[in-house]
């Protein structure tokens, strides 16, 4: 593996971590009685950002490297599963989170003043898409783990 | 009429078209191997395609919403927010469910 490849997987990793930690706050902070719209609008934008640039530095490495050198050393592996079931699903689930993200996002920076106030259940259901972006970047994340583990 | 209702809803039903989109060609795609050919010819790489065509359909779609005629509330929005989250679980779901299948089940 190329440097350059080696920086964009430990790329996609970091900048994956730091956008599930932005929305993992917003989850958090949302789930708080008066949450603080300055901070969700700084704190979804972060984690929209970081979710972006991790979607590319890793879709480079996977379309460039991943399918040609790692994809056969797993699939003979003792655990071909690794990537049958978990590469399979965790590239296709991560397609979900850019959207959720820039759903969220766009939604708290346009109704972010109506966040204190129980309007039409707007921010209870802010709750539910800040945590499903945090569970499937865990779930993502799990998934890259397992894959890792069995190249090794 | 509210733009910023107008945009937020658009992008919302914008988005849960998508991943109903996104969950729909990722399981046609691995049972029909023209489409996931034709991913592949058209785009570099088969989750490429399915990534540029997600975003041009969100796009499109956010852009059509927002200019059509429509009643949206904050209720309305929360409703379909609400939506987003229930289509994302059952897309994971299907997603992994499949490839459970298919890797650990199907001979």
């Amino acid at each position: 593996m190329t440097s350059l490849l080696q920086i964009l997987l430990i790329a996609h990793i970091i900048f994956g971590l730091l956008g599930v930690v932005g929305f993992y706050a917003v989850w958090m902070v949302l789930l708080k009685r008066n949450p603080t719209p300055k901070f969700l609008k700084l704190s979804s934008l972060w984690g929209l950002i970081f979710l972006i640039v991790s979607w590319l530095t890793g879709g480079y490495y996977y379309a460039t490297f991943y399918g040609a050198s790692v994809k056969p050393i797993v699939k003979a592996s003792a655990y071909p599963w690794a990537h049958n079931l978990f590469m399979e699903a965790k590239e296709h689930v991560f397609l979900f989170m850019p959207f959720l993200a820039v759903v969220l996002t766009l939604v708290i920076w346009l109704q972010h003043e109506k966040l204190n106030a129980e309007v039409g259940g707007l921010k209870h259901s802010l709750v539910l898409v800040a945590g499903i972006i945090t569970i499937i970047g865990f779930i993502v994340t799990f998934a890259g783990i397992i894959i890792s583990g069995a190249v090794r | 009429m509210d733009k910023k209702i107008r945009i937020s809803s658009a992008a919302v039903l914008s988005s849960i078209i998508v991943i109903v989109f996104i969950t729909a060609i990722t399981i046609i795609a691995d049972l029909n191997p023209a489409l996931k050919d034709w991913l592949k010819n058209t785009f570099s790489h088969h989750w490429i395609g399915k990534g540029i065509l997600s975003v041009v359909i969100f796009a499109v779609l956010t852009f059509l919403f927002s200019i059509l005629p429509a009643k949206d509330s904050d209720a309305g929005l929360a409703k379909k927010l609400s939506g987003l989250f229930w289509i994302s679980v059952l897309g994971t779901l299907a997603i992994f469910g499949f490839y459970f299948y298919e890797a650990l089940l199907a001979v």
